[in-house]
């Protein structure tokens, strides 16, 4: 097995059979190998590679600088990468880029952006860009920068669906939405996602905007990829096994992080989700969160990197 | 996709544009009005001698200069740049319609210039050489030219105007000063008063002779129309280096 296959065992096989099998029709879009260097010798991108099964809302985690943004711009065909390449679906993807600073034209209306949106696309569907906008209330008549924070980040978000994207890459996109305006655009994106015959991937480095909303990971950093995988799966196979302090792990499963407080060590482990390990008295197991598995994943990388 | 991208370049662009059509209207209307082309003093024969420089540095400045470096001071390029047309395309398709639009207004302005107002002085310089009509709109689709590539090299608004300012006053001095007079090989007499009437006298030779004078460089007038077409395509072939110079810093950034 080669490089490639083995950085992308993390631990999903979705994936792993997609890349051993070249192109499938299970995968939006695959990177493989991409590097990005910029001007003064920093990678951005270090030899990832990953897929993103379609039909999907993929999470892109990763904290600040992992290389979240310049991956996304990679795939929206904006950035140049040093080295690899960016294979989308066979019979080709469209892909739509919302920006994580949502830029607009400052003096254009709603109505104008989307006039914009129309003339830069071939395939453009304007009913679908002013439904979104009507939803959350956008005045078609006001120029975008006189607009909120969150209502130009509707704006985009109208502008980007308008073009009938099979590939939505969303770059932060819940960041300056209040926390109701949260929860209905994650309603309505995974609305248009069952009606449209789309792939979201979305990128956010606050676990908890995930919870409900994505249905695959993948963790980032560094520039390479550390984790993928469908998150019902990963929630399955990861479990905290706690009891009397111990020097030794675990002995079924990866201990993907021991942590020792007082006379209790805890261990999360990761193991077949059929077989899960059993343990007895004292120890006890419970569940882990999405985000105590992320943190414990970046936490050991980072472990591992030092 | 008729015409693709034209509503959204008026839209972008519309200020300037309009300016422009209404100093063209105003200088034109100026021109028309004239009723002694000899004399040109006055407020009205200022606004005349001025009509074409003025639209020429409006299509530089503020027009192409500012074109991409808005785009990337703003962030949206990656709007742009992102959709179906590609940013090659979208820049052909812009410059196209802004570059079509000017010169038709330059071509207006210049011909009825050059027709109404018809100075009386050297003929190699200032206003009656450029007063030729090509040579005006060659002025300006090098100035849209100039300013577009200034912007795409720097991509700062107020840079790229201010560098397109100096850079085209700076190359129109050098080329009336230096280069014009030797569009073609210049004629050689022994002094002065042997040099024909019809005449520039574009060298002198100090030494030995009448008034110390040992030979004099001179272009005949009549070589005056082929001159104005050598500049006119000068700046027409700078224009367009200019103009595939700024094509391929845009197309350098598309990856698909």
């Amino acid at each position: 097995m080669g490089d490639q296959a083995e950085d992308l065992l993390a631990g999903s096989s979705i994936s792993a059979e997609d890349l051993l099998a070249g192109s499938s029709t299970s995968t939006a879009v695959t990177v493989e190998r991409l590097a990005k260097r910029y001007r003064g010798g920093v990678w951005a991108l270090d030899d990832c590679t990953l897929s993103v099964p379609s039909g999907r809302v993929a999470a892109l985690v990763g904290m600040n600088g992992a290389g979240k943004t310049t991956l996304l711009s990679i795939m929206a065909g904006l950035l140049r990468p040093t080295s690899g390449e960016v294979r989308l679906r066979e019979g080709g993807e469209r892909v739509s880029l919302v920006a994580q600073d949502r830029p607009l034209y400052r003096s254009f209306t709603p109505a104008e952006m989307l006039m914009a949106g129309r003339q830069l696309n071939e395939v453009w569907d304007q009913e679908r860009a002013v439904r979104w906008l009507r939803r959350f209330d956008i005045p078609l008549d006001r120029p975008c920068g006189k607009l909120s924070g969150g209502q130009q980040a509707q704006v985009s978000f109208a502008v980007a669906l308008g073009a009938r994207p099979s590939l939505l890459l969303l770059d932060e996109p819940l960041a300056n939405l209040d926390p109701l305006a949260r929860r209905e655009v994650t309603r309505e994106l995974l609305a248009e996602v069952v009606d449209g015959d789309m792939t979201v991937l979305m990128s956010t480095h606050v676990i908890a905007e995930l919870v409900g909303v994505a249905d695959y990971l993948l963790l980032l950093a560094r520039g390479r990829l550390l984790l993928d995988g469908d998150v019902d799966e990963l929630l399955a196979a990861h479990r905290h096994y706690s009891g009397p302090r111990a020097q030794a792990p675990l002995l079924f499963g990866e201990v993907v992080q021991a942590k020792h407080v007082g006379s209790t060590s805890t261990y999360l482990v990761r193991a077949d989700p059929e077989h899960p390990p059993v343990v007895e008295e004292p120890w006890t197991v419970r569940p882990a969160t999405l985000e105590d598995l992320v943190v414990a994943h970046l936490e050991s990388s980072r472990a591992v990197a030092a | 996709m008729n015409l693709a991208l034209a509503q959204l370049t008026w839209r972008q662009h519309r200020a300037v544009l309009i300016t422009g059509l209404a100093w063209t209207l105003l200088v034109s209307g100026c021109l028309l009005a004239i009723s002694d082309t000899s004399s040109l003093a006055g407020p009205v024969e200022t606004v005349t001698i001025g009509g074409p420089t003025v639209l020429t540095l409006l299509v530089g400045l503020f027009l192409a200069a500012p074109l991409l470096p808005r785009e990337y001071e703003q962030g949206t390029y990656v709007f742009a740049w992102s959709q179906d047309v590609t940013a090659s395309r979208w820049l052909r398709l812009k410059v196209g319609y802004l570059l079509s639009a000017v010169l038709l207004m330059s071509v207006l302005i210049s011909a009825l210039h050059d027709l109404r107002a018809s100075p009386v002085s050297h003929p190699f310089s200032m206003p009656m050489f450029e007063g030729f009509a090509p040579v005006q709109v060659a002025y300006v689709a090098f100035a849209f030219a100039l300013g577009l590539a200034l912007g795409a090299l720097t991509r700062r608004t107020l840079l790229a105007m201010g560098l397109t300012l100096v850079g085209f006053l700076v190359v129109r001095a050098f080329v009336a000063a230096v280069c014009r007079r030797f569009y073609l090989p210049p004629l050689h007499a022994a002094n002065l008063e042997v040099m024909p009437r019809d005449s520039t006298a574009v060298g002198i030779q100090f030494g030995a002779g009448p008034h110390g004078i040992a030979g004099v460089d001179y272009q005949p007038n009549d070589r005056v129309p082929s001159f104005q077409w050598i500049e006119t395509g000068l700046f027409l072939t700078l224009a367009a280096g200019l103009l595939v110079l700024a094509w391929w810093l845009v197309r350098r950034r598309e990856v698909r």
